[in-house]
């Protein structure tokens, strides 16, 4: 899929209907397998166990508790696959250019600067904590209990620099608020009909 | 002792990394543009990274350490004292090698990043690793820390040691010379030998080989004789 707007625009619907109930869990993981090439964010096995991992506890307590915990794993299921699907196929820039697109130059253009900052700075904390690890290999250790919390004051201050730098560079570009951008996007005839499933998915879990 | 890469091959998003060599004792130099693949070579050089297929074999390695580009990496503790412990060497020695006299107490992250680049190369330097690579050891350096780097690598042609640098200013007695070339290894040779093959050469190598054919080497001090023959 390539257009964002209807990538990001269908997974907010679907993810939606996922959560609201069973039935839209269950059609969202029907158009997952029919109109996207089945790719994850996850990388690998690991990184799934550690996502999952949370919602199978909250389910476990859910039917321990009384309440329906297998329905609430699957639909929460559901919603981090289609994200996770989301996030793998996303271009950097892209919310900047949704947000442009859908909000204008002044709102959009400040909140859709935000997003690229904060996915940006996710992907360089992720990074930076796989370099924590290579560190702690070099010095023939692991990450445990009292070598936390120097690795996170080191990762945040990190973090915090990098967020002076940019925030002189936006400084230094004459930034107060909004921005010129003229977005483009492609879309194609699958990216229509994929879209359309998703608008269908979302009425149809409405009304049963 | 050696490490020899057979058929290595990673491949990720669009970039393509292909190697094949033998790094025998001594000094190496793996130069290249930025962007070309040098950092990811140096881990799977230095076995953080597993290449998605061929073979890293290690004759007469017993340990070995990769120095990732910026110190602020490498830090797991609060104090300069804690840094230097978890490396398992002397302070007072590591800070006196550093010229770091008197900053034991302090808090690691009020050193500079130059600071920061002493204090881990001197650690590094301290221990006794058979295999060491080193990415970009002199960047953030000013021209004496780079110097005093250089300096000590000169002196050391028992183990290996590979440089991952794209500058070549400062440079100690190199050995053996090796270029990425758009996720290409390729191997140029031994130094000086090879030096008049090397196609891709800085501007500055390539000046000082077109008016003195004596360059004897890469390192500073041989750079620095050779543009003195040429001014006489």
């Amino acid at each position: 899929m390539q257009d964002p707007r209807i990538r990001l625009g269908g997974v907010l619907l679907l993810s939606i209907v996922s959560f609201l109930s069973l039935t839209g869990a269950l059609l969202t993981m029907l158009w997952w397998v029919i109109c996207t090439d089945h790719k994850t964010s996850f990388g690998d096995l690991k990184t799934a166990v550690m996502v999952f991992i949370l919602p199978c506890i909250a389910a476990v307590a859910t039917q321990l508790s009384g309440g329906d915990g297998v329905s609430y794993l699957i639909r929460i299921s559901v919603v981090l696959v289609i994200a996770s699907w989301a996030y793998s196929k996303r271009y950097p820039g892209e919310l900047l250019d949704v947000s442009v697109w859908l909000l204008g130059k002044t709102y959009g253009f400040d909140l859709g600067l935000v997003g690229e900052m904060s996915i940006s700075t996710t992907e360089i904390l992720a990074d930076e904590f796989r370099r924590t690890r290579i560190a702690l290999s070099q010095k023939g250790q692991k990450l445990t209990g009292s070598n936390l919390p120097p690795v996170i004051a080191s990762l945040l201050v990190r973090q915090l620099r990098l967020a002076r730098e940019r925030a002189c560079v936006l400084a230094i570009h004459g930034y107060q608020g909004g921005g010129s951008l003229c977005p483009a996007f492609v879309t194609s005839s699958t990216d229509i009909a994929a879209g359309t499933f998703c608008v269908l998915i979302f009425a149809v879990s409405l009304i049963v | 002792m050696q490490l020899t890469l057979e058929q290595i091959q990673v491949n990720r998003e669009g970039f393509s990394l292909q190697a094949s060599g033998t790094f025998r004792q001594g000094v190496h130099l793996l130069t290249g543009r930025v962007g070309s693949g040098k950092s990811t070579l140096g881990e799977i050089l230095g076995s953080v990274l597993e290449p998605e297929s061929g073979m890293v074999t290690k004759e007469g390695i017993r340990t070995s350490v990769l120095s990732m580009q910026f110190p602020e990496y490498h830090i797991t503790t609060t104090t300069v004292k804690e840094e230097i412990l978890s490396w398992g060497h002397d302070p007072d020695l590591v800070l006196k090698t550093a010229g770091l006299s008197g900053r034991e107490p302090d808090d690691i992250l009020t050193l500079s990043r130059g600071e920061l680049k002493r204090l881990h190369l001197a650690c590094l330097l301290l221990g006794r690793y058979d295999l060491m690579i080193l990415d970009e050891p002199f960047a953030g350096l000013d021209e004496e820390a780079r110097y005093w780097i250089s300096s000590h690598l000169s002196d050391d042609h028992d183990r290996i040691i590979i440089i991952i640098s794209h500058d070549i200013t400062t440079l100690p007695r190199i050995d053996h010379l090796w270029e990425m070339q758009d996720g290409v290894l390729l191997d140029i040779g031994e130094i000086p030998g090879s030096l008049h093959s090397w196609k891709t050469a800085p501007h500055l190598i390539r000046y000082l080989l077109k008016n003195d054919s004596d360059l004897s080497g890469l390192s500073w001090k041989d750079l620095a004789e050779a543009v003195c023959r040429i001014h006489g």
